[in-house]
């Protein structure tokens, strides 16, 4: 393996596209998407923004009764990337595994109701607060399969999912754990849906990544998670891995809390840097998932960099529109549809995407297409204007 | 590895500063405890806060700027002005320093300001501000932008496990060299809704008796410590960071013990094996209250005996820990320690320079 790349010896993944990676990648393959007006939870808006919603039953997943939404999907994402990665409880129990989880709901007391009555002076049961104390998901899944390696809640807004698997790789590259799960969970919410429609970010219908006609995101919910090993570990464990975490960087804009640097000075920083860590130039990128969330600011920021870096003839897509924005799940699950794109050598369309926008410089994949090569970038950018690049490699 | 301390900057119930936190360590200064009013279904009880005193933030921010934002943010902002003015340096090429904060709780208040916006407006109008101030990287992001700060940012929260993650986490960016300079941050708001909730769930049996490991003294504080880490040089102290479960033996051979005990009987056992052999054992949480981040700021006050070449004594008596203060050399070397709910400790080995 290249200095400082990990192995990925398993993912898992669960979002309104599908159950696990292979669902996902069949929908997104197929063109299938479903965006709907919320069903978890109601509101007073004359229009509603739809958002990507996931109908199956995660209530078999859970371990406690008291466990969150956030920490059931999660659950559903490790159970698959586990059985990939053959880590058993004997695995599990002699091995230092680190846990590394992007989210925000998943960190936020935001219960409405429980507010509520407490503001109007009804004095209501804590349940929710102690819940709440009992679902940080990293912290959560370290007391499930009981490990001990280090545990970090990454709460960096939408790049968590991304800055997770960068907190990972350093721990595996210092010797402070073996194996690492590292990912990103989150829960649709409807304080968050409502606080992104009060930013006026949201889109009244499906997004259009890229497109000159965009009006905002959609939001999503789901869970992406990746087993990474250490050289030494993979060699012990006789494992296999399928692909690399080869580079990783993040920066911030120091710009604005809630929009992007206009000419994307941290996005390139930070893009640039990942693509040093793994000692490979833009040339050898063969696409880009983008973090493309739809916005009018984010897709023209994200585009421009991307052509400047990268010319006008690198393939991009957008599997937002597939998704949603599942927030600090995004990173992370996006980092998976790279790797899959990289081992089946195609990118689907990005859906929703019909006219160019000169503005974007780019134009994302508008149908199925193949790739060819070694190298993957995926990139994300945050609130607070963090943003982060990870390149994945095939294994040589 | 083994990095340098450069400078704290530190925002408490004692003040703000060093030199307010030295007052404190000298028991000169007294912590501001407030009582807050509870309504329970049991009835009324009073429940304590440690509460941060912040002023001094309009030396280093606009008077506008400072009015639109949220208390934890200014103990945020004004924590990392301090750190970096008691370093005495001037970040030049900001790209090569970065920030990494961490809350146990994260930015709750404004999180309920959002959902007061909710309740008192409608769905269509609740305050956008608010909302953005509700994600917790809001404090690193405003760091950022007031100090420019351009490098890595990331912000971590998982209540106890918080600090260990953001202080190992800063290690290894130095070790790899992503960046010279990490400006570290940990801290707590406490706000009403926390009164009522520790109201219910805590029994606790008053002020915060650290080394009462079996009883519950919880009070809890509100402040943020700041750090500003870099590479080894001729700064005043240097650290090295170890993670673990169980006892430490490292922990366990040190002469000189911080302990970040806070008054949670939830993890209290995990420190007994500390206690007597003639070690040293300090804790300074009835300073600065019961917070998941409690290391952060045992270390600041490991920081500031160093500097002044002196072992303070225990801010609350203890029988097993109390000698009076001490002189130490100036090599010293202080341990500070800190166990979450499953008994996993990160172990900060701070060493004067001599």
């Amino acid at each position: 393996m290249n200095n400082g790349a990990v192995g990925i010896v398993g993912a898992g993944c669960i979002c309104a596209a599908g159950d696990s990676v292979e669902e996902v990648i069949s929908a997104l393959y197929s063109g299938k998407r479903n965006p709907v007006p919320p069903v978890a939870f109601t509101s007073e808006l004359s229009e509603f923004p739809p958002v990507f919603e996931i109908f199956s039953d995660l209530t078999r997943f859970a371990v406690h009764e008291n466990h969150s939404r956030t920490t059931l999907l999660v659950l559903v994402a490790i159970r698959e990337a586990m059985l990939q990665a053959e880590l058993n409880d004997s695995v599990l129990k002699n091995t230092r595994v680190g846990v590394a989880l992007g989210t925000t709901v998943g960190c936020t007391l935001n219960s409405e109701s429980f507010y509520r009555e407490y503001r109007a002076g009804r004095m209501p049961n804590v349940s929710p607060i102690t819940k709440f104390m009992s679902n940080n998901p990293a912290m959560a899944v370290a007391e499930i399969y009981s490990l001990m390696g280090p545990v970090a809640a990454v709460t960096n807004a939408c790049s968590s999912g991304a800055d997770a698997i960068g907190v990972a790789r350093d721990w595996l590259n210092s010797n402070l754990c073996d194996i690492a799960i590292a990912g990103g969970t989150d829960e649709l919410s409807r304080v968050a849906y409502l606080g992104f429609n009060a930013l006026q970010v949201t889109s009244n219908e499906p997004c259009r990544p890229f497109d000159k006609n965009r009006k905002g995101l959609n939001l999503g919910e789901g869970a992406g998670v990746l087993i990474l090993e250490s050289e030494a570990s993979i060699r012990r464990r006789k494992s296999r891995p399928y692909a690399m975490i080869s580079g990783f960087a993040c920066s911030c804009d120091a710009y604005h809390p809630t929009g992007p640097h206009p000419e994307g000075v941290g996005l390139e920083r930070a893009i640039c840097g990942a693509l040093a860590d793994a000692s490979v130039t833009a040339a050898d990128i063969a696409f880009i998932n983008a973090h493309g969330t739809s916005t009018m600011d984010n897709d023209k920021v994200e585009g421009c960099v991307i052509s400047r870096l990268f010319g006008d003839n690198i393939s991009v897509v957008s599997t937002k529109a597939y998704t949603g924005h599942t927030l600090g799940a995004a990173g992370a699950i996006e980092a998976i549809l790279t790797i899959r794109g990289l081992l089946d050598q195609k990118l689907p369309g990005t859906i929703g995407f019909e006219v160019p926008d000169p503005a974007c410089k780019i134009i994302p994949t508008d149908r199925l297409t193949d790739i060819s090569g070694r190298f993957a970038l995926s990139t994300s950018l945050a609130f607070g204007g963090s943003n982060s690049a990870v390149v994945v490699q095939l294994d040589s | 590895m083994s990095i340098a301390l450069l400078g704290i900057g530190v925002v408490s119930a004692l003040g703000c500063g060093v030199d307010a936190l030295r007052s404190g360590i000298k028991g000169i200064t007294k912590p501001a405890i407030a009582p807050q009013q509870v309504q329970i279904p049991e009835g009324t009880v009073e429940i304590l806060h440690y509460e941060a005193q912040v002023s001094g933030l309009e030396k280093f921010v606009s008077p506008a700027t400072l009015r639109r934002m949220s208390r934890f943010s200014q103990m945020a902002l004004l924590a990392s002005h301090l750190a970096v003015k008691d370093s005495g340096m001037d970040l030049k090429d900001t790209t090569r320093a970065g920030i990494i904060f961490g809350s146990g709780y994260g930015p709750l208040q404004a999180g309920f300001s959002f959902l007061d916006s909710l309740i008192d407006g409608s769905d269509s109008c609740p305050s956008p501000t608010s909302f953005a101030t509700s994600v917790h990287n809001s404090l690193a992001s405003l760091v950022s932008i007031s100090m420019q700060i351009r490098g890595p940012s990331l912000t971590l929260s998982a209540f106890d496990c918080t600090g260990s993650a953001v202080l190992a986490t800063a290690e290894l960016w130095l070790d790899r060299s992503s960046v010279d300079y990490v400006l570290v941050g940990l801290g707590e708001e406490c706000s009403a809704v926390h009164a009522y909730a520790t109201a219910l769930l805590t029994r606790t049996e008053g002020a915060i008796r650290p080394f009462l490991l079996n009883s519950c003294t919880y009070v809890p504080g509100e402040g943020f410590v700041c750090l500003l880490l870099g590479k080894p040089n001729n700064s005043f102290a240097s650290l090295t960071c170890e993670l673990g479960e169980g006892e430490s033996t490292v922990a366990s051979v040190s002469p000189i013990v911080f302990a970040a005990t806070n008054g949670d009987k939830k993890t209290g056992k995990y420190y007994e094996y500390l206690l007597g052999g003639g070690r040293q054992v300090r804790s300074f949480s009835s300073l600065y209250g019961s917070m998941p981040v409690g290391i952060g700021f045992e270390l600041a006050c490991a920081a500031v005996c160093l500097r002044e070449k002196l072992l303070y004594e225990n801010p609350v008596e203890s029988k097993y820990t109390d000698n009076g203060t001490q002189d130490i050399p100036p090599d010293a070397e202080i341990a500070c320690i800190q166990y979450d709910e499953r008994g996993r400790y990160i172990l900060l080995k701070l060493k004067g320079a001599g």
